[in-house]
């Protein structure tokens, strides 16, 4: 009965959410057919006539109206085709899957670590409440998410790459050719990243424990001659992991759309610079490509948060 | 690396095929003292651009000729130091009338696919490059009305009018020959699998990463070429793309810009550092506004300080530019040199005399990058002390190029001049009032026929003082304020030799060699 | 028998006399506001105060290390460093709060329209909202941005339609919270329209959170000023602004690093600053309302 209702709300929440999955690209595809620039000017290249780019524009479809254009490809994207790039001619999904391990393995990385540093730092700060270190800890912290992180990146690149030649300064490369070389492309990326994620976990994880430390029942247990650390292992981590989760979830939708200048500056050839390039020189497939790969990741991650929220938590699934 | 099976098929066929014609191959490689370089390795390089294509026909950008010299040749070569044209895929050519070209073509050369390069193949490119609709060298092929095979290894083009610059045109994108056989087999993916007569043949690209090319064992020069395989990584940032070599991830760094120079020093890379035909200038809308008088436009040529801004954004390195082409180039007119020397006053007075006592508005686009950004700052600084305020629109690349080339939305645009392979065809391009890159639409008096006879005479030394007067006209009229040429910077770590660099600007690798 | 008030909502200006009792208690806080306020006078008087034209070349003096003529040393062009900066604090507070006001503007009516009138309103409004918030947000503003026009005005317009969605969705949580307290049917019982009421009682109640948030969004326009810049689609040269300096100084990395850390650490402490504030108001009204609650 619990597994039949639990897939009866995943179906639920897919069909509330592929609207607006759907709404995201209308809304992009919209915003980039009003910019002024033209990718038949692009395609038509340096030497083009303006009759040239007149041709150039009907052989690709572009001066149909947009909504003809946007029906063209909701078309392909119902026949399961992200269509292909303008400018390069190809498959956008192709190059998409090709792309996005590099940018998801970065993400993790980056969510990898801010968890491994944050979650003790928020333990051992909810343990010693109001002391020095708790102000401190959380302090430095906060700072955290005040520091631009491609500067972060910028300073690590001219420190550690160029001047001690520990890391690479460039690229990236996959989990299959190696996974000693992929994560020594990845460190200096991920730890930029990681600045604000261990902060964020920092600070949401502290409030979330020093709250249930701070409930009746705990009180009770400590009467009863545990220590806090002892409480916090066996009662306190089951009610943390709510915000727990969460916070991942929101990290993880945040990093995503982070780490697009980190790939810039680290020149790594992910999602991020892709789109980029994409938006700038008016590549409309790539760009809604990217975005409906995006948002649909979005959902995901926040489907699986919640899901995994209610399944600890019923109390959240009777709400 | 892995070949194709259609390349694997073609060698095999080849095999069959040299026997026959090893006898002809005897061509000898350029400039003997090569002889002595190794032969072997793999030279991976960091190039700045992804190849918008690498169909030569259908090719948008000056960046593609770096993915396509490895692959394909023209019917007419040129020196590298001059830009003279001398034979390639051509052996000889002759205009028995003005509006009739004979080209006799090489009897020696097969392409990667095994069919063989001949007068039906060279047609086949070029009537694609006159009527296919995506074809980016229709423009260039203009003046030619038809092209016939008139022998096996003879073409004979129909000219609609003299065009003496057509040999010339021939050794750019237009003239390049690409495999038939392999063009009709493939259709639209031969633009991701091309095949023509090159040093190398094609084995792979992928998007933003990675073009990788494998030696042509049956190159018609004997010899050549000494790499066995070229990689080219895709690293848009040249920052990055130094690094890359520094770090030994990479052998060779192209397109550097000269603030790198205390970089490649300190690493103790090998490099060369060449002027090219390309320039910067100051394009000109004068067909309205203030621009449409000549004292605005010769003010704006005094008022720049083209040594100042050389130090500033190449560190004094790059070669000047008062005129159209780089003093090595055999159309160059030193008559045109100073004649708008740096002079701040004068630029004051004229623009007085203009009516523009209290100075003067005008509005300018260009590309977003730092190095451009870099650019538009110094040039606005320095006409800001003559009293004419510039108000930047900062665009993309091909944004800044239709706003001000097709909208005509702005009086003046800072963006790479690429040149032409023959200076007819340049200062046609340029100013000429049909031509797309003359934004004004109009043309200087006299300008025309003074083209007209630079393209009617054969002899070069008569021709470079055709456009010579060509040159002053230009100048006279202060159609454009010519700022700096750019250079072409390369940088290499010493295993690798016999780089030359051209006045083109454009990456040629036939004479490279990986000592290891 | 007393007579009831009808006005019995909860009065903003005791809020804000709070703030300033707490501000001379809490030292981050006050830390915060001096900090913010020499950059506001900084920023007001940036041309008696910088050493030079923020535009002025000095082609013998490009990329050098801080010395005397040039506290901070000078860029590629032989700029002052200094002075750039100084004249980038007034730059980059208007972006952030141009930004910020955008989103508010935008996102804190659409939010109270939805809390309050519930139903259909409230359906599609919250769609939009979610579409909005799955994006990348910096996608958007490249997308906005390019259809705008590339400048600063611009980008930060685009950022602020960024924000927009997340005021909403702050300011309809309060107000759902908010609209069925007892003060609010009593003001629909004696026959206010929606609009006076949304505006008189619900937002002085709702708007604490969204004052928090505020200080939060406007360092993160900060720091989207700078990525904008550094992808060039921020401010038009020659102006400086800490985010396109720091453009620069990337693209000179090689050559003269120290340049990255005069704009670098300018955006750092200025958001650090947005966001200390933050969370000392946050504190504070935690604190507060506990009182409130008590006492009604």
């Amino acid at each position: 009965m619990g597994s039949f209702w639990g897939l009866r709300w995943v179906l639920n929440r897919i069909l509330h959410l592929a609207p607006v999955a759907l709404l995201a690209t209308f809304f992009v595809f919209g915003m980039l057919y009003l910019v002024p620039g033209d990718p038949a000017v692009t395609l038509a290249g340096e030497n083009a006539t303006l009759q040239h780019i007149q041709e150039i524009r009907a052989l690709y479809g572009l001066d149909r109206p947009v909504v003809i254009q946007y029906a063209d490809w909701l078309n392909h994207v119902a026949h399961g085709n992200l269509s292909v790039s303008l400018l390069s001619g190809e498959p956008v999904a192709g190059e998409i899957a090709h792309r996005l391990p590099n940018t998801l393995l970065i993400v993790a990385g980056a969510l990898g670590l801010s968890l491994l540093v944050g979650v003790p730092l928020s333990i051992a700060a909810a343990l010693r409440p109001g002391s020095r270190f708790d102000h401190w800890s959380m302090a430095i912290a906060s700072s955290g998410v005040s520091i631009p992180s491609f500067w972060l990146a910028m300073a690590l690149v001219s420190v550690f790459a160029l001047g001690f030649h520990w890391f690479p300064a460039t690229g990236a490369t996959s989990l299959s050719d190696g996974v000693g070389e992929a994560l020594r492309h990845i460190a200096l990326p991920a730890i930029a990243l990681s600045a604000n994620g261990i902060a964020t976990i920092a600070r949401q994880l502290r409030t979330a424990f020093a709250e249930t430390l701070a409930a009746p029942y705990v009180r009770t247990l400590r009467a009863k001659g545990l220590s806090p650390a002892a409480i916090l292992w066996k009662h306190c981590l089951k009610n943390v992991s709510v915000p727990l989760l969460t916070v991942i979830g929101l990290l993880a939708n945040r990093l995503l759309g982070a780490t697009i200048v980190i790939e810039i500056v680290f020149a790594i050839p992910g999602i991020g610079s892709m789109v980029v390039n994409a938006a700038i020189n008016k590549d409309f497939p790539v760009v809604q490509g990217v975005v409906l790969v995006t948002v649909a990741l979005v959902i995901a991650i926040n489907l699986m948060v919640d899901g995994l929220c209610r399944l600890l938590d019923p109390r959240i699934a009777r709400a | 690396m892995r070949l194709t099976e259609f390349q694997q098929a073609a060698i095999t066929r080849r095999a069959m095929m040299t026997g026959a014609l090893g006898a002809l191959a005897a061509t000898s490689l350029p400039g003997g003292a090569l002889a002595a370089q190794k032969k072997g390795g793999v030279l991976r390089i960091s190039y700045g651009f992804q190849p918008t294509s690498l169909d030569p026909t259908f090719g948008r950008q000056g960046g593609d000729f770096g993915f396509l010299y490895p692959v394909f040749e023209t019917l007419v070569d040129w020196e590298p130091h001059s830009l003279q044209p001398k034979p390639g895929l051509a052996a000889s050519w002759n205009f028995p009338e003005p509006k009739t070209l004979v080209m006799k073509l090489r009897e020696d050369v097969v392409f990667h696919d095994g069919t063989p390069f001949d007068g039906a193949a060279a047609k086949f490119n070029l009537d694609r490059g006159l009527s296919d609709p995506k074809s980016t060298v229709k423009a260039d092929l203009a003046s030619v009305e038809s092209v016939e095979a008139s022998g096996k290894h003879e073409i004979t083009f129909h000219l609609k009018r003299p065009n003496i610059a057509l040999p010339g045109i021939l050794s750019d994108r237009a003239g390049l020959m690409a495999s038939p056989a392999a063009i009709q087999k493939f259709g639209d993916g031969f633009a991701r699998n091309p095949i023509g007569t090159g040093p190398w043949a094609f084995v792979q690209w992928r998007d933003n990463e990675l073009v990788s090319y494998r030696r042509n064992d049956y190159y018609r020069i004997k010899g050549l070429p000494y790499l066995d395989g070229v990689d080219f990584h895709i690293i848009a940032d040249a920052n990055t793309g130094l690094r890359s070599v520094v770090a030994g991830e990479n052998d060779f760094v192209q397109s550097l810009s000269t603030g790198q120079k205390p970089v490649v020093d300190k690493a103790g890379l090998a490099y060369t550092f060449a002027t090219s035909q390309a320039m910067f200038p100051l394009w000109l809308n004068y067909a309205k506004g203030p621009l449409a008088d000549i004292r605005v436009r010769q003010a704006l040529n005094h008022a720049i300080d083209r040594d100042a801004y050389n130090k500033a954004t190449e560190l004094g390195l790059n070669e000047v530019a008062w005129g159209v082409f780089p003093k090595a180039h055999w159309a160059y007119s030193a008559a045109v040199d100073k004649a708008y020397p740096y002079n701040p006053d004068k630029a004051k007075q004229l623009l007085a005399a203009a009516g523009f006592a209290n100075g003067l508005d005008l509005t300018m686009t260009g590309p977003t990058d730092q190095r451009s950004t870099q650019r538009q700052e110094v040039v606005m600084e320095q006409l800001k002390a003559v009293g004419v305020r510039i108000k930047l629109t900062a665009l993309s690349v091909n944004d800044s190029i239709k706003a001000f080339f097709y909208d005509k939305q702005h009086d003046m645009l800072l963006i790479l001049w690429g040149g032409r392979a023959d200076p007819s065809a340049t200062y046609d391009a340029l100013f000429s009032k049909a031509s797309p890159f003359n934004a004004s639409g109009v043309e200087a008096d006299g300008f025309a026929d003074a083209l007209a006879a630079s393209q009617a005479v054969p002899d070069l030394k008569q021709r470079a003082a055709a456009l010579g007067k060509v040159a002053q006209i230009v100048s006279d009229n202060a159609l454009m304020v010519p700022l700096v040429f750019d250079a072409q910077y390369n940088a290499y770590t010493k295993a690798v030799k016999g780089f030359e660099s051209n006045l083109f600007g454009r990456m040629r690798l036939d004479t490279v060699s990986l000592e290891s | 028998m007393r007579a009831i008030s009808v006005d019995i909502a909860p009065r903003t200006d005791t809020v804000l006399r709070r703030i300033g009792r707490w501000l001379m208690s809490d030292w981050r806080a006050a830390a915060a506001v001096a900090y913010l306020g020499l950059l506001l006078l900084l920023s007001l008087s940036a041309p008696l105060i910088a050493p030079y034209s923020p535009t002025a070349q000095d082609i013998n003096a490009m990329l050098e290390d801080p010395n005397a003529a040039h506290w901070l040393g000078t860029d590629d062009i032989g700029r002052d460093t200094l002075s750039r900066l100084i004249y980038g604090a007034p730059i980059s507070l208007f972006a952030s709060l141009l930004a910020v006001s955008v989103g508010l503007a935008l996102g804190v009516p659409i939010g109270l329209c939805a809390g309050y009138l519930g139903g259909w309103v409230d359906a599609i409004i919250s769609r939009v909202i979610e579409t909005m918030m799955s994006f990348p947000g910096i996608v958007l503003a490249i997308g906005v941005t390019g259809a705008l026009g590339i400048g600063l005005i611009h980008a930060m317009i685009a950022v602020g339609i960024v924000f927009a969605p997340e005021f909403a969705r702050l300011t309809r949580a309060q107000t759902m919270l908010v609209r069925h307290e007892l003060y609010v049917d009593a003001a629909r019982s004696f026959g206010a329209s929606p609009l006076r009421i949304m505006l008189r009682h619900i937002l002085p109640n709702a708007f604490q959170p969204v004052l928090v948030q505020t200080t939060i969004l406007l360092a993160i326009a900060l720091l989207v000023e700078a990525s904008l810049s550094f992808v060039g689609l921020g401010i038009q040269p020659p102006y400086p602004s800490w985010g396109s300096m720091l453009a620069r100084a990337y693209a000179n990395m090689d050559v003269a690093p120290a340049q990255m850390y005069p704009p670098g650490l300018a955006i750092l402490l200025t958001a650090l600053a947005f966001n200390a504030l933050g969370e000392a108001l946050r504190t504070a009204i935690n604190r507060g309302s506990i009182t409130e609650a008590g006492q009604t």
